[in-house]
């Protein structure tokens, strides 16, 4: 029924994603394509793992350093791809709602709040699945500052991307379930 | 073009009454002057529509303020501008309760005379009171339409005679009557009425761009007869309906043979009658249902008037009905022309009436501390809080009359699939209104009685109002209204309004 506007919102919020998105997967191919000696990349993850430590066992940091990159990619593709999903997801879904009454489109916030939290819990998780478990050999290396770093920053970065994008993505009829959403001026 | 339309006496106005809803959803053409005829003043159907078109000018002009509000003229929505007298009813017969007797001053005429009228006229129809119209007696209606004078002077006449010198300056105009064929002031008046304009023709001479058209009722209503104590009483007699009919149709079959005073007759007839269950004989307690034949009438004007209505020098007679079965459907519509829709224009008017009076209009009123809670949402703030100051006192007398006006259409279409199909094997599947409205078929006033609030059960069933299993929500009118664009030249409270009302098309 709303398929054309859904697909619309759909545009609309892929527009917003698409910057977060080219810087992540930019960062993905940096992060894919190895350490460079001197990159601020490497830099910043010499500051997330023990090198006093890898040292003392005669373990160098560039020797871990592709095995951290590839494992810091993966958090990315995947914190990308449900930050995606879950943006496309809303912003279609949002035209589904059944709103039948001015002023009932705030019920759904609760919606929107239950969704957000979803969507950030899943990116802790990936980000705790990753750092924590064994499933990488190099999230040993890194320090729980240096995984709380890494986890922040990520799910910051990730859910802003979200926000961002479904705050321009969702059917202006629902947009009270947004929050702010509904400062936007109508003609968005 | 210049239109007019003359409803004479109850079903008359009844069809009349579908004219105005129809002309409300963009149906109509973009003038109509309006008049009913009825000898029964206070007849509670003539009196309905009187409040009707009130109610519907006053709407359409709030909603045209110059400077203030406009629906602009792209606008569906009350499309036509529909112009009354100040008192929209004339009564052939003025004065105290006249009686047959005093109207031909029996008394003085010469006794062959009398003789001769008394064979025409037995003593309880000489001195039958015509305040509440003529019974069912067309040969009374007849006599009395006669005597009247249709001078220049007459407010109802000076119509008339403005639409023959209109068209004798070179504008179109469309004249169309539409009555019973069966009931006294209709069946007298149809003929007699069209007649007498054709006379103002001939006596103005103007030999075109005048067109007269017609729509005349078959029998398409029943009722039970009263008590006894009715037996000595002039009344509509049911059971005469159809030897009227019969009588009638052989006069107009001679008339049309041999003179051409109507350019266009449309016919509608019913089978089975619909059932009245609360006859009354006349006055204000005569407050008939409406009835879903009526809006053939009222179909057959405006298809009329319509401008790709090509007017050929034959007198063209059309008729109409429904499909054979028992089930009134919406197919059996007729289309305006080519270009209106009917079934979608009468069904965006029901999903608009009932999307404003329950979920917009109850949001738009009151003090703007109430109203401002919607204030950030995306429909408000473009048609509402940028175009007008809603909380002030006439905007809010502009919601005020709009929800009565979508009130009064929820109702008009709720009667009609009612009170057609009532105590009859018929089913009227136009709208499902059950789960708004409350429906007592014995009561002559509030027959439907709208439900105040609707809970989110019956607010869902919405996309089953029109049953045409479309399946449009709810929530695809509040979808709309917040991507539809106003119209150029649209102000004020008319820029909600229309978006709302192009919302509700599916």
């Amino acid at each position: 029924m709303n398929i054309g506007r859904a697909m619309m919102s759909g545009g609309k919020s892929l527009i917003v994603l698409a910057p977060f998105a080219i810087i992540s997967i930019w960062f993905i191919f940096t992060l894919f394509s190895g350490p460079s000696p001197s990159g601020a990349i490497t830099k910043f993850f010499i500051t997330v793992v023990e090198v006093g430590e890898l040292e003392q066992q005669g373990v160098t940091f560039s020797d871990i350093a592709k095995d951290l990159f590839t494992m810091a990619a993966w958090i990315n593709i995947w914190s990308l791809a449900i930050v995606t999903i879950f943006a496309l997801g809303w912003s279609f879904g949002s035209h589904y709602l059944n709103v039948d009454a001015p002023g009932k489109a705030k019920i759904y916030a609760i919606h929107w709040i239950i969704v957000s939290g979803i969507l950030i819990g899943l990116i802790l998780i990936t980000n705790i699945y990753c750092l924590e478990s064994t499933y990488f050999r190099a999230s040993q290396e890194v320090t729980g500052s240096g995984g709380g770093k890494i986890t922040l920053i990520l799910t910051v970065y990730y859910t802003l991307a979200y926000y961002l994008s479904v705050l321009l993505g969702t059917a202006r009829f629902v947009r009270s379930s947004v929050l702010l959403a509904n400062k936007l001026p109508g003609n968005i | 073009m210049k239109n007019f339309i003359i409803g004479i006496g109850g079903t008359g106005a009844k069809c009349l009454e579908h004219l105005v809803y129809c002309c409300g959803a963009g149906l109509g053409p973009s003038q109509l002057w309006a008049g009913i005829i009825d000898q029964d003043e206070a007849n509670g159907n003539v009196n309905r529509t009187k409040i009707l078109l009130s109610k519907y000018i006053n709407l359409r002009n709030s909603l045209k303020e110059e400077g203030k509000h406009d629906l602009g003229k792209d606008s569906n929505l009350l499309n036509t501008l529909i112009i009354t007298n100040p008192d929209s009813v004339w009564l052939p017969l003025g004065g105290a309760n006249p009686s047959l007797g005093k109207v031909i001053n029996y008394d003085a005429l010469k006794t062959e005379v009398q003789g001769l009228i008394d064979c025409l006229y037995n003593k309880e129809e000489k001195s039958q009171k015509l305040s509440e119209g003529f019974r069912a007696r067309p040969n009374i209606g007849a006599v009395a339409m006669l005597a009247t004078t249709s001078n220049e002077d007459d407010p109802f006449w000076a119509q008339i005679y403005k639409a023959v010198e209109l068209a004798k300056g070179g504008e179109e105009v469309r004249i169309f009557l539409v009555s019973s064929i069966f009931g006294g002031t209709g069946a007298s008046g149809f003929p007699n009425i069209a007649r007498r304009i054709k006379s103002i023709q001939q006596k103005l001479q103007v030999t075109s761009n005048l067109h007269i058209g017609g729509a005349l009722m078959l029998p398409y209503f029943t009722y039970e007869v009263p008590d006894k104590d009715m037996e000595s009483e002039i009344y509509a007699r049911p059971e005469e309906f159809m030897r009227q009919t019969k009588g009638a149709l052989e006069y107009y079959s001679r008339l049309f043979k041999h003179n051409k005073i109507f350019d266009q007759v449309y016919i509608a007839g019913w089978d089975p009658l619909s059932k009245i269950t609360n006859f009354k004989m006349g006055g204000n307690l005569q407050n008939n249902p409406p009835f879903f034949p009526e809006l053939y009438g009222a179909l057959g004007a405006l298809k009329f008037f319509n401008k790709d209505n090509k007017i050929s020098e034959n007198q063209e007679v059309l008729h109409i009905g429904k499909n054979p079965t028992n089930d009134v459907v919406w197919s059996d519509i007729p289309d305006v022309s080519d270009e209106l829709n009917s079934k979608e224009s009468i069904a965006q008017l029901i999903r608009f009436a009932f999307s404003y009076n329950w979920m917009y209009g109850p949001a738009l009123t009151g003090s703007w501390t109430k109203i401002k809670k919607y204030a950030n949402e995306n429909w408000f703030k473009r048609l509402v809080y940028k175009q007008t100051e809603i909380g002030h006192e006439n905007n809010q007398e502009i919601i005020s009359l709009m929800k009565e006006f979508c009130q009064d259409i929820l109702v008009w279409i709720a009667d009609i699939c009612r009170s057609t199909a009532a105590h009859t094997d018929q089913k009227v599947d136009l709208i499902s209104s059950d789960f708004f409205s409350e429906y007592k078929p014995k009561a002559s006033e509030n027959r439907v009685i709208l439900k105040e609030k609707l809970n989110a059960s019956e607010k869902s069933q919405f996309k089953e109002i029109i049953t045409d299993s479309s399946n449009f929500k709810l929530l695809n009118v509040m979808s709309n209204v917040c991507y539809n664009k106003s119209i150029k030249g649209q102000r004020g409270l008319g820029v909600f309004m229309d978006t709302l009302f192009r919302s509700c098309k599916k």
